[in-house]
């Protein structure tokens, strides 16, 4: 009530002064209207022709002008901001202006009209004085400096020299306003003097002319205090702390503060102020930093260190920020911050942290790690300043230090910093930043090498917690189970499996997996016991998982088994192996792969024990389920299973073996399909499956089995289908095998039968084609120099040999009779003939058929032993006795010569039947005795069973 | 007629073979490796025949023991093979063979007589395979080549018959059954030279041999030299004598030698009515004038 009064009393007293000043104003006017008035009545009296008048009623224009201005200045200072800046100045100050146009014109008058007027020079300054006030300072100084030369006045001088000063000064012409106001102040001291000195002063400061600027303005302080002058020490006061701290002479500023009495923080601030403005910034915390020396005040402090830190944010000095910050939120935790500093204080740790927070994840300092880090954490160490200073916010600004953390990779600390957003969130009941938190969190951990994975868990366990059926959740809940794996956990690895069936029954595939999972660890672990159980779970629908997966999981179990049987084999209990194999073969939850590898197994096993027809059995099981490349992997266990049955006699079952195989490694590339096709063939001819043959040979080119040893395969099947009978695919297999080159020597034995055979059914055309297929192969094969079998050779020798017929008949159709000139064309007749027959027989010896040989031989022994005959029985009828024996001497002799080729002949039949080995039953036609029965042995042999000694 | 008697004594049985059981009934034991029995020259040879006819032969063939006379001191299972084959008795010897083959998986021998038997049960392919797997195991194998040549014979493929026995003599040069076809072979085609210069080294081994007695005689005989030839058929059992493929000849030799009786008796004594011989028989028989 009392302070009510007070201010009642104050503002009443300010109100009584405001009204007394306007009275004052009103009386002065009132004066001067009356002045004007008079002077302006003498003045047309005159007819304006006294200049003393003119001037003075310009001066009382002028004095007018200045009272109105004085009294619209006031009003105008007393409008609302807002409305003051609405204002038209035109308007507002139409009054002032109306009488300083008055005054203006009535100067211009005096200048036009009475250009040697003494007092030229005061009109010249009201005109400047007007120019002035009006702002228009080019003109003003025009017209004061015209004032200053032309008066005579000592006063008007130096009232123009002055107001010359003040325009240069408004216009910041510092150096030439200082020589005007030193001369003018120097010489005339009025109650402006003290607000013109402190004009000097300025002017001095400007000029960089601090000692004279301070000197001054010290001077004006203590002019100030007379009632004589105007009183400028409040704005001494105000500006001399910045001379001083311009000056580098803050202490003495400090010094003259608390010289009268002023409060010098306050001022420093100011001036601190004013140099931020500037953008001084060095040294306006130059002179806070001064006023922290001498203040010893916390809440002056307090207000430095504010001001401090908004001159470190503005010039970007971050770390003395921080500095200051540190010591504003002691302050803070002591209590002794204004609010208004809080909100300060709060304001710059909001900016900087953003700024540095930006500045931080910014690719500027990328490269630059230390730099990034030391942002980061200062922005970190902001939002935690901010999170105790704004308690409603902490969770905010906890998790904007995680934000921080996280975006510089200082994944460990910023996961700490989401955790405390989301412990604190949870405390306080806050869900705001909950999710984020945990998404921080997670993404602080998901990329850190290394993870602590109970940090983890805590994590994913948070996240179900709030969101089971979140966005993420689905993967969270296999990482949280992979991380209760990965520390063993396998209850809490259930647990989660469980809780994620429960949110997510439908999801088969990631039961699928985490089952997997632990189905695994019991594998390793050989817990065949849980894997049935987790069997049985599936099947009783606990789980749910694919049908193809269950069936997995079965089939695993088999998988295990035959690991079992594995072990088993390889420690040695083979029998334990063997009725293992057989059990996985009978399993009904058996993998078709279990089923083939046990199938194998037993195959192998049974060869083992050397029981052919199980290993046949298997091996053939084996082979029909596996695939061709695993077949040709395991191509030497069923090669030698075959082996096995060929040795242990079955043919069928080695040959069928064999033929599964080659069909399974048809299109494979791989050697042992020639081999294998080979032996197969033989095999099947073996026992006589011609068909089994034929359609091997289809499987060998489909296989393409090199074609030389299918070749082989056919000619093979070619001659048992010559001992069946069976001559239609026999004759097939000669035509096809004709073509041959490598068979032409061998064809000509196949042709020579069916010739043989064909005669037997008289097929003329046949005889006819297949005789001179014969020849062409003979012809063939000899040019190529291909071995012809001796029966082949034989039979060439004997078509030769009934040319050799021929020529004998013919020879013996030529007889000997007279006359002597019919004699000696037949005897010439004849030996010719016997010449063209032992050429003929040369040919057939060359022919390498023993059966030639012997029997051309034999023929040329035959016809030389007749003729020889013939002649030596010849007696020419009609012819006397004389010339008988006359005939006969000489034709005898001839005879003989025949007889005695006839036994070279057969010398050399028997030396050649003895030095080529000729196995031909004709040699017998040589026998040495004389017996007309012919001896051709038998064809008995002694088989041989041992090597004997 | 003299009964030609054929004593075997076997002993001991099919070992090292594996019985045949359900799985349930094996027992590790019936995993053991089987000890393979592999080549080895001392097996490579008849030890316990006794027969003076085929003396020639004793050591390397059973053939003409169970052909003609002799006792046979057998052992193991490649002599009860071996044995069974000549007997006729396939069923029984396949069965060794089955549960002996993983025994005697490497052993030519063995091998060579599964050939044996396939052939005398006129199997020709499967005993060339099994001739031709001998030879695999063991290049060159004497008794293989031999039994190819045997083979080829009775094919009549002479030319391949000769190369076979003449590969089987030269790979092992003191046997003696390669040489004694090879001489048979000769003889067949009236090389006697050739195969007297066989049948008197064999002879120089064995006095006695019937087979080679035999084909000494036939070789002197249809050389011109019937007196040695009558020599040699003398020294030959009389008991033979029924046997064309000795009598026939050893006829014709005593009429060569002006001894008409002799020989028409000697002919009318031959028992045999071997087809191959059949047509040669009457031939002789009427040149001799013992069939009209």
């Amino acid at each position: 009530m009392k302070l009510l009064f007070i201010f009642f009393l104050l503002v009443s007293s300010l109100t009584s002064f405001a009204n007394s000043l306007g009275e004052r104003r009103t009386k002065i006017i009132n004066i001067i209207n009356e002045e004007l008035s008079e002077v302006s009545r003498l003045n047309k009296q005159r007819g304006s022709r006294d200049p003393d008048l003119l001037l003075r009623m310009a001066e009382l224009n002028l004095e007018k002008a200045r009272l109105w201005r004085e009294k619209e200045n006031a009003d105008f200072l007393a409008l609302p901001e807002k409305t003051r800046r609405k204002v038209n100045k035109k308007v507002f100050y139409k009054k002032s202006a109306q009488f300083f146009t008055i005054a203006n014109k009535i100067c211009l008058n005096i200048t036009r009209k009475f250009r040697s007027y003494s007092k030229l020079g005061e009109v010249y300054y009201i005109l400047g004085f007007n120019a002035k006030e009006a702002n228009k300072e080019k003109t003003a100084s025009k017209y004061l400096a015209r004032a200053v030369k032309s008066t005579r006045d000592p006063k008007t001088k130096v009232k123009s020299q002055i107001s010359l000063a003040e325009v240069s000064y408004n216009q910041q012409k510092y150096k030439k306003a200082i020589p005007l106001y030193e001369k003018s102040l120097s010489r005339y001291k009025d109650k402006w003097w003290t607000k013109d000195s402190f004009n000097l002063a300025w002017s001095y400061f400007r000029t960089n002319q601090y000692s004279k600027a301070i000197s001054k303005m010290e001077e004006v302080f203590r002019a100030s205090s007379s009632s004589k002058y105007i009183d400028m020490r409040a704005q001494v006061e105000r500006d001399i702390g910045l001379f001083y701290a311009t000056a580098n002479r803050i202490d003495d500023g400090v010094k003259f503060y608390k010289k009268i009495g002023v409060n010098f923080t306050d001022q420093l601030l100011i001036v601190a102020g004013v140099l931020t403005q500037q953008g001084k910034y060095a040294r306006a915390n130059l002179v806070l930093n001064r006023a922290t020396k001498y203040e010893k005040r916390e809440s002056k402090l307090n207000e430095i260190y504010i001001e401090q830190i908004i001159l470190f944010e503005k010039f970007s000095k971050y770390s003395n920020h921080e500095i200051i910050s540190k010591k504003l939120y002691n302050s803070f935790k002591g209590n002794s911050l204004t609010e208004n500093q809080i909100k300060t204080f709060r304001f710059q740790l909001a900016k900087l942290a953003a700024i540095l927070q930006k500045q931080a994840i910014s690719k500027t300092y990328r490269r630059l790690p230390k730099v990034k880090f030391s942002k980061a954490n200062q922005a970190i160490l902001y939002f935690g300043y901010l999170s105790e200073i704004e308690k409603n916010k902490e969770v905010e600004y906890n998790f904007l230090q995680g934000e921080t953390a996280y975006a510089v990779g200082m994944k460990s600390n910023a996961y700490n910093f989401y955790k405390m957003t989301y412990e604190k969130g949870e405390k306080q009941n806050i869900s705001k930043f909950r999710g984020r938190s945990i998404d921080g969190m997670i993404a602080a951990l998901g990329t850190r090498k290394n993870t602590d994975l109970s940090k983890n868990v805590y994590v994913f366990n948070a996240y179900l917690k709030h969101y089971p059926r979140g966005k993420k959740a689905k993967s969270i809940y296999t990482r949280l189970f992979n991380a209760h794996l990965a520390t063993n956990n396998y209850t809490k690895a259930k647990e989660t499996l469980d809780n994620f069936k429960s949110n997510y029954g439908r999801d088969y595939k990631t039961q699928e997996a985490m089952i997997a999972k632990l189905m695994d660890i019991n594998r390793k672990a050989r817990d065949n016991d849980k894997i049935r159980v987790w069997i049985s779970d599936i099947d009783a629908g606990k789980y749910k998982v694919s049908k193809k997966y269950s069936l997995k999981l079965k089939e695993l179990l088999t998988t295990i088994q035959m690991e079992d049987v594995q072990k088993k084999r390889n420690s040695g209990d083979k029998r334990a192996a063997l009725i293992g194999y057989h059990e996985v073969v009978k399993d009904k939850y058996s993998t078709k792969k279990s089923k083939i590898n046990a199938k194998y197994n037993l195959a192998a096993m049974y060869y083992e024990l050397n029981n052919a027809d199980e290993s046949y059995k298997w091996a053939v099981d084996a082979l029909g389920d596996m695939g061709s490349s695993d077949v040709l992997k395991f191509s030497q266990s069923f090669i030698a299973i075959s082996d096995l049955l060929f040795t242990s006699l079955e043919f069928e079952k080695s040959a069928d073996l064999s033929d599964k195989f080659l069909q399974k490694v048809c299109y494979k590339k791989t050697k042992k399909k020639n081999s294998t096709f080979k032996n197969t063939g033989y095999k099947y001819l073996a026992y006589g499956d011609v068909k089994a043959t034929e359609r091997l040979i289809n499987l060998g080119k489909k296989c393409k089995v090199r074609r030389s040893i299918i070749t082989n395969l056919e000619y093979e099947l070619m001659k048992e289908y010559r001992s069946l009978k069976q001559w239609p695919r026999y004759e097939y297999y000669v035509s096809k095998l004709q073509k041959n080159n490598k068979y032409y020597n061998l064809m000509i034995d196949e042709y020579i039968f069916l010739v043989k055979l064909h005669s037997k059914f008289q097929n003329s055309v046949k005889i006819k084609k297949y005789t001179k297929m014969m020849w062409k192969l003979y012809f063939k094969a000899k040019k190529r120099r291909a071995d012809i079998s001796m029966s082949s050779l034989d039979e060439i020798a004997n078509v030769k040999l009934r040319q050799m017929d021929s020529l004998i008949a013919k020879i013996n159709l030529v007889r000997f009779e007279f006359p002597e000139k019919v004699f000696a064309k037949r005897q010439k007749t004849k030996f010719e003939l016997l010449t063209k027959l032992t050429a003929m027989a040369d040919e057939i010896q060359a022919i390498g058929s023993g059966e030639g040989i012997v029997k051309s031989y034999k023929y040329l022994e035959d016809i030389h032993r007749k003729v020889s005959q013939e002649i030596l029985n010849f007696v020419p009828k009609g012819k006397s006795p004389e010339y008988i024996k006359g005939f006969k001497k000489d034709f005898d002799n001839v005879g003989k010569q025949l007889l005695a080729a006839a036994s070279q002949y057969r010398s050399e039949a028997l030396r050649a039947i003895e030095n080529n080995t000729i196995l031909n039953r004709e040699n017998v036609i040589f026998q040495l005795n004389d017996f007309p029965v012919k001896f051709f042995g038998d064809n008995t042999s002694v088989l041989m069973d041992r090597g004997g000694n | 007629m003299k009964l030609i008697s054929l004593l075997i004594i076997l002993v001991g049985c099919a070992s090292g073979s594996k019985e045949k059981k359900s799985y349930t009934e094996v027992t590790n034991e019936d995993f053991k490796a089987v000890n393979k029995v592999r080549y080895k020259k001392s097996d490579d040879v008849l030890k316990k025949v006794d027969s003076e006819y085929t003396g020639v032969s004793n050591k390397e063939s059973l053939q003409r023991v169970f052909e003609f006379d002799g006792d046979i001191d057998l052992s193991g299972e490649m002599d009860e093979i071996a044995s069974l084959c000549y007997e006729g008795k396939y069923n029984e010897a396949k069965e060794i063979i089955k549960k002996t083959s993983l025994k005697y998986v490497d052993n030519p021998i063995f091998w060579n007589h599964v050939g044996v038997c396939f052939l005398n049960k006129n199997e020709r392919r499967k005993a060339l395979l099994f001739f031709n797997k001998s030879l695999a195991l063991k290049k060159n194998y004497s008794p293989a080549l031999n039994n190819l040549g045997v083979m080829y014979m009775r094919e009549g493929d002479f030319s391949r018959a000769f190369v076979a026995f003449k590969r089987a003599k030269e790979s092992k040069e003191f046997s003696r059954t390669p040489r004694l076809n090879l001489a048979n072979l000769y003889v067949n085609f009236g090389l006697y030279k050739k195969a007297l210069s066989e049948l008197q080294t064999l002879y120089s081994l064995s006095k006695k041999d019937v087979d080679v007695l035999n084909l000494l005689a036939v070789s002197y005989l249809m050389s011109g030299d019937t007196k040695k030839a009558v020599d040699m058929y003398k020294k030959i059992d009389s008991d033979f004598y029924e046997k064309a493929h000795v009598g026939v000849n050893y006829s014709l030799a005593l009429f060569v030698l002006k001894q008409k009786n002799e020989a028409i008796d000697v002919f009318e004594d031959i028992k045999d009515k071997n087809s191959a011989w059949k047509k040669y028989k009457n031939e002789v028989g009427r040149y001799i004038g013992a069939v009209k």
